[in-house]
């Protein structure tokens, strides 16, 4: 038995070392997009790196592509909110969970604004993953979401990432967001354009992942105990879309019951052709309104005053 | 816990490891180990269902030594053993149906998930049933004496390789092999690691890749045309065989690396010539166990209906293997159609099919095969439809124009032309070893075991990188 | 009891098709390529027509050979 199990030891090496090399030879493969294993241009490699400069803010946005391109620091600091963006592509629970575990201590905001969206609990999470994974310094948290996403894929991120990272040193300068799209300091992602483009978005249906909805749940009982107000918002979308769901109320339902959660396409009358450039995605002009419309009716600015006396 | 899960991984080689330093010191540790590593197994997802198996296992301990009492069989043991095994396996798989009806109100029924409504539902149920009804009915015909060690019995029931999905064992195959202590034998373990990597390669790369495309075809058929569920059902053929026969490579391979030798399950049944050959082929251990206990005793009761008789037995044998498949009226049907495939070689042309063996032997046998595949293949769409209706629904379909037409596919053309690749080489590379044990048997490797350790490093890539996603193809990339 | 067996090998032969059979007391069923779960059905209703008996479904199934087939034929007869 021992030289079979001596047999078994040597094979898994040589076997670890030739698959971290094809890995790192392979860029993509039939099926699979490059970005699975060598990590595109994107906005939290920006938003990240802006952390150490960010401790101690007054709002902490997270969620999906409606957070990045929804919530403008720029306009939350004339009503004197400091504030960092972290939200991400495609992120789901997950991803928040991950992110929040490696970086909250360091961030100590007063506030979170967590944005949700019903397709983020269907989502397996693969392409945030890496995104994360590719972004981030890489942590145990990190490593607990990508096994958590049951997908060798994110390993394979982490094996090239770990390779890539040693061999050439992350360069801030190099990466540049897709056309169009422009990083404002502070994590918000602006998009050029002011003209309404319909995009065909497939059909959902309402399913909460059970280790999305776990970790949700999770990230809830994570901020609760660090003692940060939270508040989880659905961001506005278009209302044609909006309305053909059959499933709002459901959705808000079962949201309602683990927080303060505010749905703001039941707050804002919105015009589709100023203010949305798809039907998922606000224009320039959408977001100040989003945003002013958030403030007022979230009464952020005494919430944080509340918050500062109170940890006087 | 299943085999494909990385908790499998883990809990194989813990066990594995303490299960051949056991064996050193007594067949008592080696399978006291063995019972407390099946249930580990077993009650992973949902301990509670291990009161279930040990229920079972228990009621049928008892009756087994009872059938028999002073060389007189006493049938009212017997019968409410029948009963008990057949009551359980009937209740929880109609309380399956319906939680299964619900589950697919609030979520979509493709994605696979043991933590969500799968908790209430036994696994295997179906499996170690059928184990304790032919063990209580093997001792009825005294073909088998009573186990007496509830150890040995309660490993047979519960043997973590084949308790969720078979090969269905006898205990005149299984029970010997419980009884004498297991040596450490490596050439079959190491013929036993590589069955299960090859099943393994099969459930993940050619099966689970297969389920994204079919499961996109067949979800939406309304707006699919004739020709793209033809490539639908051949590609789901195909799944359904490198899923299942998949899993049994890598029960009866995880078996052999503990020293058990399970009974084949899979022949390579898609080169049958007809449909008799396809199902002495397909899920072996079943059809053998319907055969003996269900046709045999049919067939003899039926007997002075000539071939009458013999055609009733096999329809209602194989409409009843349709129902084990699962509560549902297409499962029946299934059965039932495949049952009547068989009338033709009931109703026997000697003259005509020995006029065809020897004059055109090779086209007798390509025409065979086509036919038994393309039946194989039309079948399936009844067995992959939720319902009576959409079979008929693909059916017309498939005998409409839109065959004609070129198919669409909205999981994407490169994703369904490399899961066709896959499919058309596994073919073409089983075919190559149908006279072998299974896939990857040892004689057709390289015999230097560097070029071996290639050959299990590719197969061991190509899973890690072909490995699907659990989520369907709409990925927002814009999102 | 070779009659008897003798009567077997001729009934088989006609069940079979097969003109060239020969069985004798040890012969089993995994033999003869023929004899399958339906032509052994076929040869035990030949077997009870021509001896005018009839098996219980135990009997049928109890049988390793043609020696014990033909042993359950003469208990048959002589009854």
């Amino acid at each position: 038995m021992q030289k079979f199990l001596f047999d078994c030891f040597i094979f898994s090496l040589l076997f670890s070392i030739f698959y971290c090399i094809l890995i790192i030879a392979i860029p993509g493969f039939l099926g699979v997009p490059t970005r699975y294993y060598t990590a595109e241009s994107s906005n939290l490699g920006y938003s990240l790196q802006e952390v150490p400069s960010h401790t101690k803010i007054d709002i902490l946005f997270l969620g999906s592509s409606h957070a990045y391109r929804g919530f403008d620091p720029r306009i939350f600091s004339e009503f004197g909110l400091s504030s960092l963006n972290l939200g991400s592509s495609a992120q789901t629970p997950l991803q928040t969970e991950a992110l929040l575990r490696t970086y909250l201590k360091e961030i100590k905001p007063k506030i979170i604004i967590y944005e949700v969206s019903p397709i983020i609990f269907s989502l397996d999470g693969l392409e945030s993953s890496v995104d994360l994974i590719w972004n981030s310094r890489l942590s145990f948290p990190i490593l607990e979401m990508a096994f958590r996403t049951r997908s060798v894929h994110a390993i394979n991120a982490i094996i090239c990432s770990l390779i890539y990272k040693f061999l050439k040193p992350y360069d801030s300068n190099k990466n540049q967001l897709a056309n169009g799209m422009e990083y404002i300091s502070g994590g918000y992602v602006q998009t050029n354009g002011s003209s309404y483009i319909e995009i065909d978005y497939p059909d959902e249906t309402l399913y909460f992942r059970p280790e999305q909805w776990d970790a949700f749940e999770r990230t809830i009982l994570l901020i609760n105990q660090q003692g940060i107000e939270l508040k989880i918002v659905q961001s506005p979308i278009v209302d044609s879309l909006y309305h053909a769901r059959d499933y709002n109320s459901r959705f808000d339902t079962k949201i309602s019951k683990v927080g303060f959660y505010t749905n703001f396409n039941k707050h804002l009358k919105l015009n589709k052709n100023i203010d949305f450039l798809d039907s998922e995605h606000l224009t320039s002009k959408g977001v100040q309104v989003f945003n002013r419309n958030l403030i007022n009716h979230l009464n952020l600015k005494r919430e944080v005053e509340k918050i500062i006396d109170l940890r006087k | 816990m299943l085999f494909t899960s990385s908790i499998f991984l883990v809990f194989s080689v813990l066990f594995f490891l303490i299960y051949w330093v056991f064996s050193r010191f007594s067949l008592l540790c080696q399978n006291g180990w063995l019972l407390i590593g099946s249930y580990i197994f077993y009650g992973w997802t949902n301990w509670m269902l291990l009161f279930i198996l040990v229920a079972v296992s228990s009621v049928n301990f008892l009756c087994g030594r009872r059938i028999i009492n002073k060389s007189k069989i006493v049938k009212p043991i017997l019968f409410f053993g029948i009963l008990f095994n057949v009551g359980t396996l009937v209740y929880f798989k109609y309380a399956n149906f319906f939680i299964e009806s619900f589950r697919d109100i609030f979520g979509p029924s493709h994605l696979e998930n043991l933590s969500t409504a799968k908790l209430i539902i036994p696994l295997g149920i179906s499996y170690y049933t059928f184990r304790n009804i032919s063990y209580l009915l093997d001792i009825s015909r005294e073909k088998y004496k009573p186990v007496k060690n509830w150890l040995v019995y309660y490993n047979y029931v519960s043997f973590f390789p084949s308790l969720l999905a078979g090969p269905i064992d006898r205990a005149n195959n299984f029970v010997p092999q419980l009884i004498l202590p297991r040596k450490f034998d490596k050439e079959g373990i190491k013929n036993g690691l590589r069955q299960f990597l090859w099943g393994l390669f099969k459930k993940i790369v050619i099966a689970d890749n297969c389920a994204i495309v079919t499961d996109a075809i067949f979800d939406s058929s309304n707006a699919q045309s004739g020709s793209s569920i033809l490539v639908g059902l051949f590609i789901y053929t195909l799944q359904i065989y490198a899923d299942f026969s998949g899993y049994s490579d890598m029960a009866i391979g995880t078996a052999r690396m503990l020293g058990f030798n399970l009974v084949k399950n899979f022949n390579f049944p898609l080169y049958s010539k007809s449909i008799p050959e396809f199902w002495r082929k397909w899920h072996i251990s079943l059809t053998s166990w319907l055969s003996e206990y269900i046709f045999t005793p049919l067939n003899i009761a039926f007997r002075n209906l000539g071939r009458l008789g013999i055609v009733l037995a096999i329809v209602i044998n194989f409409t009843i293997c349709g129902i084990w498949h699962g509560a549902n009226t297409n499962y029946i049907v299934f059965g039932f159609v495949h049952g009547l495939f068989f009338i033709p070689s009931v109703l026997k042309f000697p003259r005509l099919q020995d006029f065809l063996t020897r004059r055109y032997e090779f086209v007798n046998d390509l025409l065979g095969f086509l036919a038994t595949f393309l039946t194989v293949m039309f079948t399936f769409a009844i067995f992959k439809a939720k319902s009576i209706t959409i079979a008929i629904d693909y059916y017309l379909l498939l005998f409409s124009r839109s065959i004609w037409t070129v198919p669409t596919f909205s999981s994407g053309k490169t994703h369904v032309a490399m899961v066709l690749l896959l499919c058309i080489s596994l073919l073409v590379f089983e075919w190559y070893q149908r006279n072998r044990e299974h896939g990857l048997t040892i004689h057709t490797l390289p015999k230097h075991r560097a070029w071996r350790w290639v050959i299990y490093s590719a197969i061991l890539f190509t899973i890690c990188f072909l490995m699907p996603r659990s989520n369907s193809p709409f990925i927002y990339t814009n999102f | 009891m070779t009659e008897i067996i003798e009567q077997i090998n001729f009934l088989a032969r006609d069940v079979f098709e097969n003109d060239n059979l020969i069985v004798n007391e040890s012969t089993k069923a995994s033999e003869i390529e023929e004899w399958d779960s339906l032509t052994h059905i076929m040869l035990v209703v030949a077997i009870e027509k021509h001896f005018g008996i009839r098996f219980s479904a135990r009997e049928i199934q109890s049988w390793d050979n043609v020696g014990e087939l033909s042993d359950s034929i003469k208990m048959k007869i002589v009854k």
